[in-house]
């Protein structure tokens, strides 16, 4: 799992290739957090598009983090979901809890 | 199929070789029978049936814990430790594995994340984390059942020495509710036709059923 960050203006693009699992999700959670929590960056994206796979504790990453901009008024938001990630956050019935968008183009316009 | 409270053949057999039993019926929804038969003897032993969804898998009878397989072919057995880096081997071996039974693509991705999800469970919750206990996965080819639908399916068996889960953590949790966690159990039973766990002698067993069937046959999940 590699992930990096890019900064424009106000917003932190997190950039996540590779596997979401056991393996890596704690590492994904004390990323989104840290942004949140402590930088309190006023708006995270997460580019999902070189995620192939994401398992429960991923997508419990992921809702941590939603509950953590909520706590700070901040927002999360998702573009390039693949099938496989966008039939597990369905699975989860999570789709229309996240802000999802198809591209960072659009995320960021939003 | 059986019925909600009934007692699988597994458990009789055990409450005939003297073990006192009393039966807890956790929750019972639409779709899913949670029957825990819990047994004196400060639950040394106990097996909980996740029935899951679908009567047409005619593999879909609990058997207990697996003891001697009858009419089936080992196809897959992996025994490796419970080091969360492995788990994408699992995966990949789990993908190519469903490919080659026949399992339609979004089958196969189904199958391979419920067993990505029980040994994870067993890692983080049987195990604590701990990275060097044993695992072992065991897959069968579940042939024709006598009488029903021309379909097969695999049975998949996971075994571990942990520590075994409390029944309560077995009922998962509602969806409507937005928070982390409790969501690996949900994924194992939209996506397998049976998922059986039973704890004895140390040893706790997760058997998983999917049968194989035509694409247009597949429920929406």
């Amino acid at each position: 799992m590699q992930i990096s960050v890019r900064r424009i203006d106000k917003t932190a693009i997190l950039e996540l290739k590779g596997s979401i699992d056991l393996s890596s999700s704690p590492a994904v959670r004390k990323i989104l957090l840290h942004e949140l929590r402590e930088s309190r960056t006023p708006r995270v994206i997460l580019n999902l598009e070189n995620v192939k796979y994401i398992d429960s504790s991923g997508v419990a990453s992921l809702v941590e983090g939603l509950r953590a901009s909520r706590d700070i008024g901040s927002r999360l938001l998702l573009f390039g979901l693949s099938p496989i990630v966008r039939e597990v956050l369905k699975l989860s019935r999570l789709l229309k809890i996240f802000e999802i968008y198809e591209n960072e183009q659009q995320a960021l316009s939003a | 199929m059986l019925p909600r409270g009934d007692i699988p053949p597994a458990a009789r057999r055990r409450s005939l070789l003297g073990l006192a039993l009393s039966e807890q019926k956790i929750l019972a929804r639409d779709r899913f029978h949670f029957d825990t038969i819990t047994f004196a003897r400060g639950m040394a032993s106990f097996l909980c049936v996740l029935r899951v969804s679908t009567n047409r898998c005619p593999h879909s009878q609990p058997a207990g814990k697996r003891v001697n397989p009858l009419n089936t072919d080992l196809l897959l057995k992996l025994e490796f430790p419970s080091n969360p880096e492995l788990l994408c081997a699992v995966r990949g071996a789990m993908e190519r594995l469903t490919e080659k039974m026949g399992f339609s693509e979004r089958e196969c991705r189904s199958v391979t994340r419920a067993v990505d999800e029980a040994v994870t469970n067993i890692i983080r919750h049987a195990y604590r984390g701990q990275p060097n206990h044993p695992i072992v996965l065991t897959c069968y080819r579940l042939p024709k059942a006598v009488g029903s639908e021309p379909e097969q399916g695999m049975e998949i068996v996971l075994e571990d020495q942990g520590e075994p889960p409390d029944p309560g953590r077995l009922r998962g949790r509602s969806l409507d509710e937005i928070k982390p966690g409790g969501l690996g159990l949900h994924y194992i039973r939209e996506s397998m036709d049976v998922a059986e766990f039973s704890s004895s002698g140390g040893t706790n067993q997760l058997r998983l059923v999917r049968c194989l069937r035509s694409e247009n046959t597949i429920r929406d999940s």
